[in-house]
């Protein structure tokens, strides 16, 4: 498989890829799932930016302004052809679509490494919080991604709809038992392939739900 | 309000204004006419989402909104409707009638979004409803973040998820891919060349052909994983698990070196030619004859 888009996702989805650029993206796109959640997610990320509450100031200045201009009050429905809204992301929101970018880049690594590698290295080994030293230690990098996606859902808690965070944290609580349970049994059999691989593919869905829940925008 | 814009030659912006209204719940209704193949787009924060396939060339849009405006951007080729809440707080119910064959792409946080009979391709996404779709084509995404996903008549390649909601697939001609944290996965008549479906502590169940060439994963961690081959079965089978079982009505006769460990083994039945995959850490996989239970009750 080609590279991942990496940087050019960003291009893409803003229509700034033309063409070679465009064909290859949209080549590899074709045939990468990965990217092409990546992609949604990126449209998903400017289209509900777009529909956030664009933070009015205090006052609501319009009625003043209206009466002495003579013009009737807020519309309800407004003409968007003179009105584009600007895009203004949250830090946490950037640093999730930042992170889920990186994600993607290490994840193609890590697909690579797998495909070139003789054997599959067992991950549980690792020391769960340890740095990574590069991108050839898996356990490593899942164990950081997610603590980085952990912080930042808990930093954004507060602004978050109590009842969807609180369904995520009952699916993250099942996945981590799963996850315990599937190290612990990686840690009995380490050349295991099937539950290396079923440990890989748990931390995968650990790090897709994070990733969701650190992208959900404020609560209304 | 009842506005009704016609097509225009050429990509003219619609421009809609509201008269000033009372404070409280507030209407509006209008409708677009569009050409064929336009695209709609609707950003809505709470509520609900009601779509519905017309033959009419026209996009239809009726929604009773309070705390909020409504932002409508359109073309005869491309509509985008918006919600934007007035001091954080809004909500809207939409009512929507849009042509047939028409591509959508709804984005809500926690509305409920139900399409039925559009049949085009959809991008829909609830971070905290239900979402729910009747009839696609071509590229079709469902996903909720803490809500239930139900997809029914689907053709061409499906993406449908929830975090910690149940997922339904139902009579569909396409390639699958399935997925749920906690969430049961079952996907009835699913008709693909490759169909996946991955949850952690939910139940898998599948029916539908195997089809020649075809690839297929089922993975669960804690729950069962139920598979009815419709039709012949031709497929090498692969079984993972680490402390579950594994209930076949089809022979298991082990390959020589193929047998990995007790618990991890591979088999073929008739010409081997699909690759159909199940594993359940802890569950336990069945391997059914006979296709869907309760299909007669469906038909």
């Amino acid at each position: 498989m080609d590279e991942h888009l990496g940087e050019r996702l960003s291009a893409y989805v803003d229509g700034d890829l033309v063409g070679e650029a465009l064909a290859g993206a949209e080549a590899h796109l074709a045939v990468c799932e990965a990217c092409r959640a990546a992609v949604r997610d990126l449209r998903r990320v400017v289209g509900l930016a777009r529909a956030l509450d664009d933070r009015p100031p205090a006052r609501d200045l319009w009625p003043d302004i209206a009466e002495r201009i003579g013009a009737s009050a807020r519309p309800d429905v407004i003409p968007l052809a003179t009105r584009r809204r600007r895009f203004a992301f949250s830090v946490p929101q950037l640093a999730a679509a930042g992170l889920a970018l990186s994600l993607l880049s290490a994840g193609g690594a890590l697909t690579a490494m797998r495909l070139l590698a003789p054997a599959v290295a067992p991950i549980a080994a690792a020391e769960p919080n340890a740095v990574p030293r590069n991108v050839a230690d898996p356990a490593a990098s899942y164990d950081v991604a997610i603590h980085e996606l952990e912080g930042l859902l808990s930093a954004r808690r507060g602004d978050l709809d109590s009842t969807t965070v609180a369904a995520v944290e009952a699916s993250l609580r099942v996945i981590d038992l799963a996850i315990a349970q599937a190290r612990a049994a990686v840690a009995r059999d380490p050349n295991n392939l099937y539950l290396n691989g079923h440990l890989r593919s748990t931390l995968d869905r650990k790090l897709d739900v994070l990733r969701r829940a650190a992208m959900l925008p404020k609560a209304t | 309000m009842k506005t009704s814009i016609p097509a225009l030659a050429v990509g003219l912006v619609a421009l809609l204004c509201a008269a000033p209204q009372p404070a409280g719940a507030q209407t509006l209704d209008t409708t677009l006419a569009v050409r064929p193949g336009a695209r709609f787009e609707l950003q809505n924060v709470a509520g609900t989402v009601e779509i519905r396939g017309t033959r009419r060339q026209e996009i239809r849009i009726r929604v009773e909104y309070d705390r909020a405006r409504i932002e409508i951007e359109g073309s005869p080729s491309a509509v985008q409707v918006r919600t934007v809440p007035r001091r954080g707080m809004g909500e809207a119910q939409y009512t929507i009638e849009l042509p047939t064959g028409t591509a959508l792409t709804v984005n809500s946080i926690s509305s409920d979004i139900d399409v039925q009979g559009v049949c085009g391709e959809a991008e829909l996404q609830s971070f905290s409803g239900e979402v729910r779709l009747a009839c696609g084509q071509g590229n079709v995404s469902v996903q909720s973040l803490s809500g239930d996903v139900t997809v029914s008549d689907v053709r061409g390649r499906l993406e449908a998820g929830s975090t910690s909601g149940s997922v339904i697939v139902q009579n569909v001609r396409a390639d699958v891919a399935a997925h749920s944290a906690s969430g049961d996965l079952t996907l009835q008549r699913v008709e693909g060349q490759d169909v996946s479906a991955e949850t952690v502590s939910g139940e898998v169940e599948f029916s539908g052909p195997i089809r020649e060439g075809g690839r297929y994963r089922f993975q669960s961690h804690s729950g069962d994983v139920t598979i009815h081959p419709d039709g012949a079965l031709n497929a090498t089978i692969s079984v993972s698990t680490f402390s579950g079982d594994l209930e076949s009505d089809f022979p298991v006769t082990l390959a020589r070196g193929r047998h990995v460990r007790s618990r991890e083994f591979e088999f073929t039945v008739g010409t081997g030619s699909a690759r159909l995959a199940m594993a359940s850490f802890s569950g336990t996989i069945y391997l059914r004859r006979g296709g869907a239970p309760g299909r007669e009750e469906d038909q």
